[in-house]
């Protein structure tokens, strides 16, 4: 097990290039989830991370029930630090851009879309500080500042090349696993022409230091004919975002938004502190979940699993099961792909997935 | 934070492969990001090998 008590997780290109049985791209909650399952198994496990840690992402940030089960059977609590005020969510709320009474009504919760809005409905955290916290259970080696490029396989062995400080290098292993979310250059080198067929979609978000005539206690989504958007606050900030549609960009619709709550629901906006985003695909509506291929397994969002519009809970689901069908591969001699594919956790989150897409519609949201 | 490619540019394609929402465009010879359709990802700046993508607020 490697030491993670350094800060800025960098290793010299020739620790880099070193062979290890399992190299994982991506730090998010998938990777760390795949990593912390192959815990104790003597395998020396690698996470790669493009971005400079610890690092944020545009992401509610709320750990809805379902993934606080699951972290609750397979992590120690949660450490204060990572959360953001309010610590408590206690459900989901729609506004709708239609209704100019400014009315606000409770949705069900969007995981399962079974759990009623209640006191303990999600934690509030912060992103970068969870990821990392995952990272650091996993006992992994973390490196970051370290791109994928593109891997070879030949016979049982994969060699993967990265861009780690600006240095290209190869890292050898025996396993591949694709954390790396929507975009996933893992899957890219797996399956060139895949991307071309999906659908792209842009979401945009900005944060705020902002008050508005809404508890702060509850996650706000926004209702409108062409799109959807959703804000909620942290620490303070308040984090508003807003979904691309054929009928106008992602800034415009959030413009948009900024002046339908400014009209309806008392948004007075001081500085703005963020602006960024992220882009998603339909691989989940389409159902088009993509596994991997032998001995490369592909976890989250890079395999297609988004449970509506959570990501933490599917990212934390397969990455265990990824990890668990390593483990299992090493022992039946089946490729780790044949274990994935059949694996318990991963049928229930195909079956999930496919439960919640269609409330999303049912719920008024609209993909444009 | 908002991304331009600078004359640092090699002109590679790279980011406009990685831009899936085609938020990057090839005018004659140069790279150009669509402000506009540009959401601040950052998918760009970390493909970028000649580091021609800076950002800004």
């Amino acid at each position: 097990m490697h030491d993670l008590n350094s800060v800025n997780n960098q290793v010299d290109i020739a620790r880099l290039e070193m062979t290890y049985d399992v190299v994982i791209v991506g730090s998010g909650p998938a990777g760390a989830s795949a990593a912390k399952a192959l815990i104790g198994s003597g395998l020396d496990v690698i996470i790669i991370e493009k971005c400079s840690l610890k690092r944020d992402k545009m992401c509610s940030g709320v750990i809805l029930p379902s993934a606080r089960e699951f972290l609750a059977e397979n992590y120690d609590e949660i450490p204060e630090h990572v959360f953001t005020e309010p610590r408590l969510i206690k459900g989901s709320r729609c506004v709708s851009t239609n209704n100019l009474q400014g009315q606000v009504v409770t949705c069900p919760a969007l995981d399962l879309g079974e759990t009623l809005p209640n006191p303990e409905h999600g934690f509030n955290v912060d992103r970068a500080e969870f990821d990392y916290w995952l990272c650091k259970e996993s006992g992994a080696l973390l490196v970051d500042n370290c791109l994928f490029v593109d891997c070879k396989q030949n016979g049982h062995d994969i060699s993967v090349r990265v861009n780690h400080e600006d240095s290209y290098c190869k890292i050898k292993t025996k396993f591949l696993i694709g954390a790396d979310g929507p975009i996933s250059r893992v899957r890219r080198s797996l399956f060139p022409d895949l991307d071309k067929t999906l659908n792209w979609i842009a979401l945009y978000e900005e944060h705020y230091e902002a008050t508005i005539d809404l508890e702060p206690e509850w996650q706000y989504w926004i209702l409108d004919p062409v799109t959807f958007g959703s804000f909620s606050h942290k620490d303070n900030i308040l984090h508003l975002n807003a979904t691309a549609s054929r009928a106008e960009t992602a800034k415009k619709t959030l413009s948009r938004f900024v002046e339908f709550l400014q009209e309806r629901h008392g948004l007075k906006i001081g500085k703005t502190t963020m602006k960024r985003g992220i882009v998603m695909n339909d691989m989940p509506y389409r159902e088009s979940y993509c596994l991997g291929n032998g001995n490369i397994l592909l976890v989250g969002e890079a395999a297609g699993f988004v449970r509506a519009l959570d990501g933490i809970t599917s990212a934390l689901v397969t990455g265990k099961a990824a990890g668990e069908s390593v483990l299992k591969s090493l022992q039946s001699g089946l490729t780790p792909l044949q274990h994935y594919g059949e694996h318990s956790l991963v049928q229930a989150e195909w079956k999930i997935c496919k439960e919640v897409q269609p409330r999303l519609g049912e719920l008024g949201f609209v993909f444009g | 934070m908002s991304y331009t490619i600078t004359d640092d540019c090699t002109h590679c394609g790279s980011c406009a492969d990685e831009c899936q929402i085609k938020a990057i465009k090839k005018d004659n010879h140069n790279y150009t990001i669509d402000q506009v359709v540009c959401v601040e990802c950052g998918a760009c700046f970390y493909v970028c090998d000649a580091g021609a993508i800076t950002t800004g607020q």
